[in-house]
């Protein structure tokens, strides 16, 4: 079934063909999440609580823009509310991911607890559009109308957070070394 | 081309004739062209390997039409119990006297017991 198809569906109230589309955005909503909170169980968590949330607004969406980029912004903004949420419980003292085995690597690239540690270091701005792209591989469109910024913004933004998490890698690969 | 558009071009993704010129000659411009190429190689892993656990199952809340029929099939049931209990005949109250033998009520005499006993004795 097309997708304006299940939307038009969900929004009658059919939960089967809500639950086609939490099986196709299930995945990229998750990934959405962990590039932003960096913590598997918890991204789970907050996936489950972004789509109960795009249920409980299904009404709201008016199709002026893409289905998946407004559940984007939903994991988006879910994602940040998590991080004030355990910020503000003070969550720095729990353990703060389940660090996968680093896995050796040919090209010297960041492992993936590597890139979980960059991202962490950047502010949400730049980290939530270096997820949506970087990540993601929104287009520039796409990114603005998920974080309803201008195009303009998200070019000089994901240029700086660029430059940023490049200069953060750079900092972890020297501070490595020197070891 | 100079550096910082060389860096520009490099963090927008964009791979020129320019670009690729300039990164030649240019030793920093490589490194960063080095350093872009293996963070998206690491993006790249990340795409794949970051998936939700298996068990993960996203669970939607009930129907409005099926939490009141819940709601309201709590409530009836009880009742519906207690509206049976009320109704059923209770059992009878028997009364053991009024259905035993007077006489296997009735204390042993005196004869009976020394009768009894005799024919014990006997035996």
């Amino acid at each position: 079934m097309q997708e304006p198809e299940l939307i038009r569906r969900s929004k009658s109230g059919s939960r089967e063909a809500f639950g086609q589309l939490v099986g196709r955005y299930q995945v990229p909503v998750y990934r959405v999440v962990r590039g932003m909170l960096g913590n598997p169980s918890e991204s789970e968590d907050v996936a489950q609580e972004v789509f109960l949330k795009a249920y409980a607004n299904l009404a709201k969406f008016r199709g002026e823009s893409g289905f998946f980029t407004w559940l984007y912004r939903i994991a988006v903004n879910e994602a940040l509310r998590a991080r004030k949420r355990r910020t503000f419980a003070n969550a720095d003292a729990l353990p703060e991911v389940e660090a996968p085995p680093p896995v050796p690597s040919e090209e010297d690239a960041p492992t993936l607890a590597t890139l979980e540690k960059l991202l962490r270091k950047l502010s949400d701005e730049f980290r939530s559009i270096v997820v949506l792209r970087d990540i993601e591989g929104l287009s520039y469109t796409e990114i603005a109308e998920t974080l309803e910024i201008p195009i303009g913004t998200v070019e000089s933004r994901l240029f700086r957070a660029r430059q940023e998490l490049r200069a953060l890698w750079r900092q972890s690969k020297e501070a490595k070394n020197a070891l | 081309m100079h550096c910082d558009d060389a860096a520009r071009a490099l963090y927008a993704g964009e791979i020129l004739p320019d670009v690729e010129l300039h990164l030649s000659a240019c030793d920093e411009c490589r490194h960063l062209s080095d350093d872009l190429t293996q963070m998206n190689r690491a993006f790249a892993r990340a795409r794949t390997e970051w998936v939700p656990s298996p068990r993960f199952r996203v669970l939607l809340p009930l129907a409005p039409w099926r939490r009141l029929a819940i709601a309201a099939s709590l409530l009836v049931l009880p009742l519906a119990g207690w509206a049976v209990a009320s109704v059923w005949p209770s059992r009878p109250n028997y009364d053991v006297t009024a259905v035993l033998e007077p006489s296997a009520l009735a204390e042993p005499s005196d004869r009976e017991l020394l009768g009894t006993l005799f024919l014990e004795e006997t035996r």
